[in-house]
């Protein structure tokens, strides 16, 4: 009798140990696995596919719309297609072209481009415009308010938004025109 | 598992060395702390069972002992000690100098430093500190000292509150300060007691055996510093996540505005005036002449942007700026930072930069190159590109490229901010004529109609720069960082367990009869000088023999047997 209650007492000290041991470690481990996840993730922006679009307010600087403001909400029932950029990114340049031509396309399908400048310089901007003809409107972002309400790190970025103001999806990199008409083809709207 | 019963009739758990309650070496467990070697014992721990690593062990039992060694922490620690100092050895990857040929990392260590410089890039240690296996080896020292601690610790607590004033004879005899008298009266003993307490050592008694302890917290020294570390360890973590530090840069222009990074757009700032005092532009400085001299370039005394802070209201939308409030208007000075909604914002540098440049027309065919006319071009965002100058003339400017190379004999623009400004020009003659166009830049006024093969008239008038004013950008860091209190505490538990376990020992007096002697033993964890200076004291008038140092007479001992082997 004497024996089994020793015995029943190592028992429970045994387990009472193997769960005080293992919690503490997993413990320690999770703040070890946590401090160098955190460390080195990648910067994360602040919106991703799936949200809401954050809206923004700017000055129009396409003389095709001259003087008027773009409100991103303003949009909504339209597919919209933001691409960040400034006049001296050279990779925004050799999209320019095919921007402006997949525009006169889609325009008429019921999307809409915002190309949002990061330029300083007003006059440059305009210069640039005019050079390439472009028909969409631009607007100039001075104070990095948009870029940075999208995270933007790298030129050229895209936002695709759908009718409903809902992010569909975030390309960092230059588009080749097919893959560009296929993220705009997603974006249509019905 | 075997329970170690001793003869004095405690159990104590596996492994323990010596008994808990009456310090009675266990036998068989002696190898642990080396006793058997020595006459006397290791007192380390109290001899308590500090790992149970004569159990059946399970998988996280493995884990446990593993991390429950010193010996593993020290090898822990002089690894990372070791690659911390590797790591300095080449510049980390954010300190690539500025000038180097390429700042391209797989680059640069490469071609700085040959082979060496190779393969501590490819081993990581160009990005030491934040590297995965980096941070990994610290938070492995930290699983260890909270191992090891908690193994020690909690050993070492219960031996000490297990402790009987009844101790084992050969615990006592083992003892480094050790006497047997004879013939010691009751009331000596009585005097004995009374005196210890009189130094405020705790007595406790049983069946006329004396136990004198003081100070036994010093013995926790150790750990509350551990406690310290832990927390340090813990902000240090905390600081990895945005939440809790923060750390940006940003700059800007004189006249610019700009949001401020890290504050999810909430505050935007305008720099109004930046304002430069270097050192000897005033009559004090002249003390510090000789200094001045010995620098080549002007020394910086105080650098200010002064600014406006703006707050954005919380439902605005981005981009309107009537949703702009004015926060505070403040003078960020070197030293001198800013505080807005728990950020803190420090002037850390700035930059000169090309605001405007005045230009001439003149004639090329005039050898004095007398000006026509001049005007002058805002280069951060001009709002006037058309000039009319005096007699007519109209200068229209085409083109401007605020920071342009030459690729290929085409300007690009290379950013977007005026470094190395070029202008495209056309200039309008009062005649009505066609207008002559130029492009004009720092040390470059090109006509391209020479290089022109159709042969096209070369152009009459020239522009050159007569004047280029400068404007300053200030560099602004902006920081939030919530773990400093956190990492004060550590520091501060730290140094309260420093001065706990340096300022206090742990002294243990023990007075033992037997039927014909009084045995004297005594031990502390440092200072055996002073606990010496104890006894003499509590023995004065007694016929108590004053303990020997028995440490001094194993050393007398092992000097005369090595001399013997001589």
């Amino acid at each position: 009798m004497k024996l089994e209650k020793a015995r029943e007492r190592k028992k429970n000290k045994k387990r009472n140990r193997y769960i005080y041991r293992s919690s503490i470690l997993f413990v320690l481990i999770a703040a070890t696995v946590f401090a160098v996840y955190s460390n080195n993730k990648p910067e994360k922006s602040t919106y991703g596919a799936g949200d809401d679009a954050p809206d923004f307010k700017l000055q129009q600087l396409n003389e095709v719309f001259a003087d008027t403001t773009l409100q991103l909400s303003d949009l909504q029932g339209k597919g919209v297609m933001i691409n960040f950029w400034n006049t001296s990114c050279s990779p925004c340049e050799v999209e320019m072209p095919f921007l402006e031509e997949t525009y006169e396309t889609y325009r008429d399908k019921g999307i809409e481009f915002v190309a949002v400048s990061i330029d300083v310089n007003e006059f440059v901007l305009s210069k640039y415009i005019q050079s390439f003809g472009l028909s969409f409107p631009v607007v100039q972002d001075n104070s990095d308010q948009v870029k940075n309400l999208y995270s933007v790190t790298k030129l050229p970025s895209k936002v695709f938004i759908n009718e409903d103001g809902e992010i569909v999806e975030i390309v960092e990199k230059v588009m080749k025109p097919d893959e560009l008409g296929t993220h705009l083809d997603e974006i249509v709207p019905n | 598992m075997e329970k170690l019963k001793c003869e004095c009739g405690h159990v104590n758990p596996q492994g323990t060395v010596l008994c808990e309650a009456c310090g009675k070496p266990v036998e068989g467990n002696q190898s642990v702390d080396g006793n058997d070697e020595h006459v006397l014992l290791n007192m380390r721990y109290e001899g308590s069972s500090r790992r149970s690593n004569k159990y059946n062990q399970s998988f996280v039992d493995r884990i446990w002992t593993f991390f429950s060694s010193v010996k593993v922490g020290v090898i822990l620690i002089a690894i990372a000690l070791a690659a911390s100092a590797i790591g300095t050895i080449f510049p980390q990857k954010l300190h690539i100098p500025e000038g180097a040929p390429s700042r391209d990392p797989a680059v640069f260590y490469e071609a700085s430093y040959g082979l060496i410089g190779k393969i501590y890039y490819q081993l990581g240690f160009h990005d030491l500190y934040d590297s995965w296996w980096y941070m990994i080896l610290i938070a492995l020292i930290g699983i260890s000292l909270v191992i090891c601690s908690l193994d020690r610790f909690i050993p070492l607590r219960r031996a000490l509150k297990l402790q009987r004033p009844i101790r084992n004879t050969t615990f006592l005899s083992r003892q480094r300060l050790y006497s047997e008298s004879d013939h010691v009266s009751a009331e000596e003993t009585e005097q004995v007691k009374n005196k210890l307490k009189d130094m405020r050592y705790n007595i406790r008694e049983e069946d006329g055996h004396i136990f004198a302890e003081k100070g036994r917290f010093s013995r926790w020294g150790p750990y509350v510093n551990h406690i310290g570390l832990i927390i340090i360890l813990i902000a240090a973590i905390l600081r990895t996540t945005p939440m809790f530090y923060l750390d940006e840069f940003l700059w800007v222009r004189e006249g610019q505005q700009l949001t401020v990074p890290g504050t999810n757009n909430e505050f935007q700032i305008k720099h109004e005036k930046f304002t430069l005092e270097t050192y000897g532009q005033s009559e004090e400085d002249l003390k510090f002449k000789e200094a001045i001299e010995s620098q080549d370039e002007l020394v910086a005394k105080n650098y200010q942007t002064d600014a406006i802070i703006y707050e954005l209201n919380e439902d605005a939308v981005a981009g309107d700026d009537d949703a702009l409030e004015v926060y505070s208007e403040p003078s960020i000075r070197l030293n001198h930072p800013t505080k807005f909604g728990g950020y803190t914002m420090y002037q850390s540098g700035y930059q000169e930069e090309f605001s405007s440049m005045s230009f001439k027309l003149y004639d090329v065919d005039d050898p004095d190159e007398e000006a026509i006319g001049t005007f002058t071009f805002d280069l951060l965002d001009p709002s006037e590109t058309m000039f009319t100058l005096d007699d007519g003339y109209t200068v229209e400017v085409v083109q401007y490229l605020p920071d342009f190379e030459l690729v290929d004999n085409v300007p690009k623009q290379k950013s977007d901010y005026p470094k190395n400004p070029g202008f495209v020009f056309a200039v309008h003659p009062p005649d009505g004529g066609e207008p002559e166009v130029s492009f004009a830049a720092i040390g470059i006024n090109f006509d391209p109609n020479t290089v022109d093969s159709s042969g096209g008239e070369l152009n009459q008038y020239k522009l050159g720069i007569i004047d280029v004013d400068e404007r300053y950008v200030s560099g602004l860091a902006i920081t939030r960082d919530y773990t400093l209190p956190l990492f004060g505490l550590g520091a501060l538990i730290f140094m309260i367990g420093v001065i706990q376990g340096m300022y206090w020992q742990h002294r243990r007096i023990w007075l033992h009869p037997t039927e014909d002697k009084l045995l004297l033993a005594a031990h502390t964890n440092k200072n055996w000088f002073g606990v010496k200076k104890d006894i003499e004291k509590a023995i004065e008038n007694t016929s108590i023999v004053m303990a020997h140092d028995q440490q001094e007479l194993e050393d007398k001992l092992k000097e005369k047997e090595s001399d013997e082997q001589k």
